[in-house]
């Protein structure tokens, strides 16, 4: 039976966002100008009259929302001058979202997002408010109302989730725009006096480096707190729901979320382990989801943070249709292709030290700079090696029913399981040393929006063909 | 919708559209004759190549739409210059979509567009019945 569902009046808000800085802010300082200095300008009463058309379409346009839940299909209209009607089968959808910020709590709505693998990247195909009570009915529609079990974690493990995938870089992306927007609306120069603060702190810190050296660690300290933070509170009860064909994971403290999604449209599983999660001994298990989430990838975490064991249990728990199988492949473990795995860590190792002896000889008032840089670049070219023998020791490939891999990506170890249908393309790279030793590198590309993929380095590239023969019927 | 070709209101819609875009441009053109007089002569340049495109170009273009449904994709041939073959498998087809801009509404026509991961077909404006009908047929087939 089919049931009409209507947007909730707060999509209005989500309609005049883009209107925000332009329009919106303008008009209320100018009103509020007004009743602090009893002025009105010219330009006031013009954004007045655009923010009332504005705001009339918004509203126009969210009374002609419809979403349609039918037995096979969902049909979403919408539009009142330029009218869109789109049918999805509820088959192919990849999973649906909703989210829920503290104003959406108040006015008991929710974001209700519809992904599918079409659409464009980065951003859900529909997006639109509901009552959370329609939202209820519509995933219970999609999704069918069988009793999950659930599976909670712990705010530790969020948090050594949290800690271990947090980066400096991260927040500087998430924290730069904020100090900026902020500065720009309350009308001084927020970034400045943050900066000045940085310096002023980092001068009353002694040490044998340069004060610029503090200044720079303070900043990435801050900014490594920031994306702490933001990360902590985004998967903070993280909760995942467990059906015999669907997954729901939810998560969040201010914005809450959940995503739905059936087992089969994940396109693949990765575990995970940062250079921190490696410290620690922990893994964290996310999936591929075509067409899922409104950020660069499209993977959900179901697993945030784990010892091994737990996690290969959560695994063949939860996907064991996807368990590998098919002949292993993997490098020769000898001390010659060992030398191989090591050739960039050592050119890398090599470069630094030669660039920053000449530097220290050009620039001998920095010495103590180009001492503190050359340390940092030596160490990470030391993690790079050791991630090196990682991949040299458990570096792997199976091709068989599903595809495994194992290796390293970045400075993450990872390990990617996926049905070989899922497969988007197979690259064999062969440079000039690879021929006399008659070995190849594989790339593993998986058929999705974000395109996931993974090398494994230094194979036999006889052993390669067959395997690809075997398993997809190529002579290569 | 007959023999899978699109109607000949889709080509009045798309002379009107384009019509209306190409005047305006002529408009502009025209006005800034007080320079020279070469700027009217570019004028009637356009106005003879719009004429060209409107009334030779885009029949032609929209004669040579066929749409066609062998059994288990979407084939779309066009092309008056460069013929092109579009084909999508049934299985590979995320959603179907209609789009109506108020002119279209008013002549009974609607666009409909075809989703699948990383590629899209736009077929051009036809009668708003046949798109609905379409549309249930790919749902319907899309589940199969």
């Amino acid at each position: 039976m089919k049931r009409e569902f209507r947007a909730h009046p707060l999509m209005i808000t989500r309609l005049i966002k883009p209107f925000l800085f332009v329009l919106i802010f303008p008009v209320i300082k100018g009103v509020l100008q007004y009743f602090i200095k009893g002025e009105v300008t010219g330009v006031l009463t013009l954004e007045l009259i655009a923010f009332m058309a504005i705001t009339l379409m918004a509203a126009l346009r969210c009374a002609s929302f419809r979403l349609i839940c039918g037995k096979n299909t969902v049909t979403i209209r919408m539009g009142l001058i330029f009218k869109t009607k789109s049918v999805i089968s509820i088959a192919k959808l990849s999973s649906v979202q909703t989210e829920q910020n503290p104003i959406d709590a108040v006015f008991r709505a929710v974001t209700y997002r519809i992904n599918t693998e079409a659409g464009p990247k980065g951003s859900a195909d529909f997006e639109f408010k509901l009552s959370l009570s329609d939202s209820k009915e519509v995933s219970r529609r999609l999704y069918g109302d069988k009793k999950p079990t659930a599976v909670k974690f712990s705010v530790f493990k969020v948090a050594v989730m949290a800690a271990t995938t947090s980066s400096a870089v991260t927040g500087m992306i998430i924290g730069v725009p904020i100090i900026n927007k902020a500065g720009k609306l309350l009308g001084f120069a927020l970034d400045k006096m943050l900066f000045d603060e940085i310096n002023n702190v980092s001068s009353k810190v002694q040490s044998y480096f340069p004060p610029i050296v503090n200044t720079i660690t303070l900043i990435f300290l801050l900014a490594y707190g920031v994306s702490f933070f933001y990360s902590l509170f985004k998967y903070i009860n993280f909760k995942l729901f467990l059906e015999e064909d669907n997954l729901e994971v939810r998560a969040g403290f201010f914005i809450r979320s959940r995503t739905s999604f059936k087992k089969k449209s994940v396109k693949d599983v990765i575990i995970d382990q940062t250079p921190l999660m490696r410290l620690f001994k922990r893994y964290a298990m996310k999936v591929s989801v075509g067409g899922y989430g409104n950020s660069k990838s499209e993977r959900a975490v179901i697993v945030p943070s784990g010892r091994r064991g737990e996690i290969k249990r959560c695994f063949s728990m939860y996907f064991p249709f996807l368990a590998p199988d098919g002949k292993l492949l993997h490098a020769k473990r000898d001390n010659r292709t060992k030398r191989r795995f090591l050739f960039w860590p050592t050119l890398w190792f090599i470069a630094v030290i030669v660039l920053s002896s000449v530097l220290s000889l050009i620039f001998k008032s920095f010495s103590r700079l180009i001492l503190f840089l050359t340390v940092v670049a030596c160490c990470v070219i030391m993690y790079y090696a050791y991630l090196c023998i990682f991949e040299f020791r458990f570096g792997k490939l199976k091709m068989g029913k599903n595809i495994f891999a194992q290796t390293v990506k970045g400075f993450n170890t990872c390990e990617l399981y996926c049905p070989m249908e899922n497969v988007g393309q197979i690259k064999l790279i062969r440079n000039i040393p690879d021929v006399p030793r008659k070995t190849c590198k594989v790339v593993v590309t998986v058929c999705s929006e974000s395109a996931d993929s993974i090398k494994v380095r230094h194979l036999n590239y006889d052993e390669v063909k067959k395997s690809i023969a075997e398993c997809y019927g190529v002579e290569v | 919708m007959k023999e899978n070709q699109l109607p000949k209101k889709t080509v009045t819609l798309w002379q009107i559209r384009i019509g209306l875009i190409g005047l305006i441009l002529l408009i502009l053109v025209c006005a800034f004759g007080f320079l020279t007089r070469w700027v009217l002569l570019g004028g009637a340049v356009i106005a003879v190549m719009l004429a060209v495109f409107l009334f030779w170009y885009l029949p032609r273009y929209f004669k040579s739409y066929e749409i066609l449904f062998p059994k288990g994709a979407v084939v779309i041939n066009r092309g008056v210059f460069i013929k092109t073959t579009h084909i999508m498998p049934f299985s590979r087809l995320v959603y179907a979509q209609s789009f109506a801009t108020p002119l279209a509404k008013k002549m009974g026509l609607s666009a409909l567009a075809l989703k699948a991961a990383r590629s899209s077909i736009i077929i051009p404006e036809f009668d708003a019945k046949d798109v609905d009908y379409y549309i249930d047929f790919l749902a319907k087939e899309g589940e199969a």
